[in-house]
């Protein structure tokens, strides 16, 4: 192994977590806040890639490729949505978006 | 390299317009990519630039554009949640510090680790999902499949529906 | 042995029966749309029939395991090096599915047409979430677990935005879309963090190497905690529930309905999967953290749901509180109580999809039909549907002779059986509240004067899955032997 310890890898990838649910819950732009979930979701994979470099296993490798096409696909239909939203409504604020009573 | 990630990321998320604050996206991508190559995932360095960095990028940026934002809205970036936040962001401070206490104990499973050089290259990766993991492979087809329908239906004009 | 079918045998296969033919017809269903179907209004019922043999397909193939299990006399198979297991659990969990399903399959069709989106994509889509639910019931692995999930919530995302020009469901779709990608991001970093301690995906290899180490092992305690996150958020509990109301209320009330039993019986047998597997070895630390959630869930969903005037927000919030009480069988833990969750999701499917076609029937060309005014003096109008709404209702209640009681009863039973009284007493007091709003509805029904005095119009597929919820829920409550029995066979696992 070299001279990075697995540590180091997996406290950047729980920064990058925490940044990202921190982005998930400040911002009020929808955009921004699908952007925020990638960012987790690269946190995840981060995690998963160095996990599976210290176990020198292919696993971990693989899931990281799940989670890129489960990514691609709520973006797509995350993006379809929002498209819809914002036809009927015109605004990406997250707090403008309220017909719903609550 | 894991400095430059952190640093796009703090700014991806406190950029105000979303153009920004994706292209700051962009490059904590490239970097997560450097990153996956130290670790010895080529293949996954490679489709993290293309798919993340090329496709699921770009089709933000298209819908952004798509839309014709009226000027980002100049209103407080940050909603109401600040005290929320700021007890979030203290929770994964002691997360982060969790995990650097917990991967003392972690490599328990290198145990493992003696079997033999098996990493993400190509052919490793290869053999692994056509092999083993082929079924969560269909598994994801179906998914896309379902992703493609769903991105049609919710998006085709109501006058071209049958 | 050929090396291609070293990764796909004859048993695997066997397992994956259920699966494929939910994929095929699915599929099958998007190209009959688009190709054959020429006229309009063959379309109308040649497509929900067309998705009656892909679930009796479904359910023959399931059929098959249960004999082929029965027979052999062994506990389960696996397939695919542990990917998947069959065994009573995961059959007991894709009948609840197939029912959820096929009851939806055929109230849609009126219902669609009237909000003018009937298209073939609605069947398919909950064909291939049915397919997400069995591998969420069936798999033994976390990458076949996530890719599940994420396969069964995306098409609830489609389904729920389904009305596109209407923007409640727009807004629904979008808020489930984005608190739904948010849990399963906490979900994948447990299931890293999982991972990463144990170097497999197994659930199986994770329980037994997690049983060697300490509950309060801060890796563990994490990977215990970013999971459960992911997971209390799909089953709505509390402070993870806030996407529940609005995606019900906004969705179209058929989606609505099969969302608040499809899914969340799903979520149920992922829960159980995980916690009652991997994570068996540290109950310590997530028993306390369980229990307070599920005060928590009890309390805002029975407290909100009181002042709701949305039936549909009203039911929402009746399903959060209804969670809660699925959640304290996990905490007892023992056979009585997980034999409590079985018998509780199978009465909920029946009882929860009954109150919600009630609901799908008072929807007409020019209302909506959702507001509790809407009920009132339904007995006058339909007495037929007063009644059996009430039947729902008790239920949903738990009053003695109906089916709800016989949830209610077991996962109490185990409750006191564990020694966990405080959490037995207050899910009790709970109950007296939930009598309080359900017989809100109750009393619309039967006492205030109709503004519309027309009977319902409804389809006879709905008039037929109605009758035969109600008589489910009737029967369970009298007769509840053969349905316990189903439900032991759950147990062994």
């Amino acid at each position: 192994m070299t001279g990075v310890p697995l540590s180091w890898y997996l406290i950047l990838s729980a920064l990058l977590f925490a940044l990202g649910v921190a982005g998930f819950l400040f911002r009020r732009n929808i955009i921004t806040v699908f952007m925020s979930i990638e960012l987790m979701l690269n946190a995840v994979n981060l995690s998963f890639v160095a996990f599976s470099y210290q176990l020198k296993q292919v696993n971990g490798h693989i899931f990281t490729f799940f989670v890129m096409v489960v990514a691609a696909a709520e973006a797509a239909v995350g993006l379809a949505i929002i498209l819809t939203v914002f036809k009927n409504r015109e605004t990406l604020n997250v707090d403008e978006v309220n017909s719903l009573k609550n | 390299m894991a400095a430059a990630s952190v640093a796009s990321a703090l700014l991806a998320v406190t950029r105000k317009n979303p153009v920004h604050s994706m292209l700051w996206v962009l490059t904590l991508f490239l970097h997560v990519a450097g990153i996956f190559l130290l670790l010895g995932a080529e293949f996954l360095a490679a489709v993290q630039v293309i798919v993340y960095a090329g496709a699921i990028l770009i089709f933000y940026i298209f819908v952004v554009m798509l839309l014709d934002l009226p000027d980002e809205e100049a209103r407080p970036r940050f909603g109401k949640h600040w005290p929320l936040a700021a007890a979030v962001g203290l929770c994964f401070a002691a997360l982060a510090w969790l995990v650097r206490a917990g991967t003392g104990v972690a490599p328990a499973a290198t145990r493992l680790a003696a079997e033999g050089p098996p990493r993400g290259g190509l052919s490793a990766i290869g053999m692994a999902l056509f092999g083993p993991f082929a079924l969560p492979f269909e598994m994801a087809s179906l998914l896309l499949l379902a992703a493609i329908v769903g991105a049609v239906v919710l998006a085709r004009r109501r006058a071209a529906g049958p | 042995m050929n090396p291609i079918s070293q990764y796909y045998t004859a048993t695997d296969h066997f397992v994956l029966v259920p699966a494929i033919m939910l994929a095929l017809f699915g599929c099958a269903i998007l190209l009959l749309d688009t190709w054959i179907i020429p006229n309009p209004s063959q379309r109308k019922w040649l497509l929900p029939v067309f998705v009656l043999p892909g679930l009796g397909l479904t359910g023959f193939a399931l059929w098959r395991q249960q004999a082929f299990l029965a027979a052999s006399g062994s506990a389960e198979i696996t397939a695919f090096q542990g990917a998947l297991t069959v065994d009573g659990f995961s059959l007991f969990f894709n009948w609840v599915f197939l029912i959820a399903s096929l009851i939806v399959a055929l109230v849609s069709y009126k219902y669609l047409e009237i909000e003018g989106e009937h298209h073939g994509e609605y069947y398919g889509l909950i064909l291939l979430a049915q397919s997400g639910m069995f591998f969420l019931a069936t798999g033994t692995d976390l990458v076949t677990l996530f890719i599940g999930l994420e396969l069964m919530a995306l098409c609830f995302y489609i389904l729920v935005g389904f009305l596109r020009t209407d923007k409640r469901s727009n807004e629904a779709a979008m808020k489930y879309l984005i608190l739904g990608a948010f849990s399963s991001g906490f979900l994948a970093y447990g299931f890293s963090l999982l991972y990463g301690m144990t170097g497999s995906t197994k659930l199986r290899d994770i329980a037994s190497t997690l049983a060697m180490r300490d509950a309060w092992d801060p890796m563990v305690f994490l990977a215990m905690a970013t999971t459960a996150v992911g997971l209390l958020f799909k089953i709505s509990a509390v402070p993870f529930h806030m996407w529940a109301p609005d995606a019900y209320e906004g969705a179209p009330t058929t989606v609505t309905a099969y969302l608040s039993v499809a899914s969340k019986a799903a979520s149920f047998a992922f829960l159980l999967r995980i916690f009652m597997g991997p994570l068996a070895a540290s109950r310590a630390s997530w028993e306390p953290l369980l229990s307070i959630v599920a005060i928590l869930t009890m309390t805002v969903g029975n407290l909100a749901a009181i002042s709701q005037n949305n039936v549909k927000r009203l039911l929402a919030y009746s399903s959060i509180s209804h969670a809660g009480y699925m959640l304290l069988g996990l905490i007892a833990g023992n056979p009585t109580g997980i034999k409590g969750v079985s018998v509780y999701v199978l009465v909920y499917v029946f009882m929860n999809l009954g109150a919600f076609l009630v609901v799908v029937a008072l929807r007409r060309k020019d209302l909506l039909g959702e507001d509790v005014e809407d009920l009132a003096g339904l007995i006058h109008r339909s007495p037929g549907y007063a009644i059996l709404m009430l039947v729902f209702l008790l239920s949903l209640a738990g009053i003695p002779p109906t089916a709800g009681f016989l949830g209610k009863y077991y996962i109490f039973l185990s409750l006191v059986e564990t020694g966990h009284y405080l959490l037995a007493v207050v899910g009790t007091l709970y109950v007296a509240v939930a009598v309080y709003y359900y017989f809100r509805l109750v009393r619309s029904m039967f006492q205030t004067d109709a503004s519309v005095t027309e009977p319902l119009a409804t389809s006879l597929g709905l008039r037929v899955s109605l009758a035969a919820s109600a008589a489910l829920t009737l029967a369970i409550g009298i007769y509840p032997e053969p349905f316990l029995r189903l439900a032991q066979s759950s147990l062994t696992r």
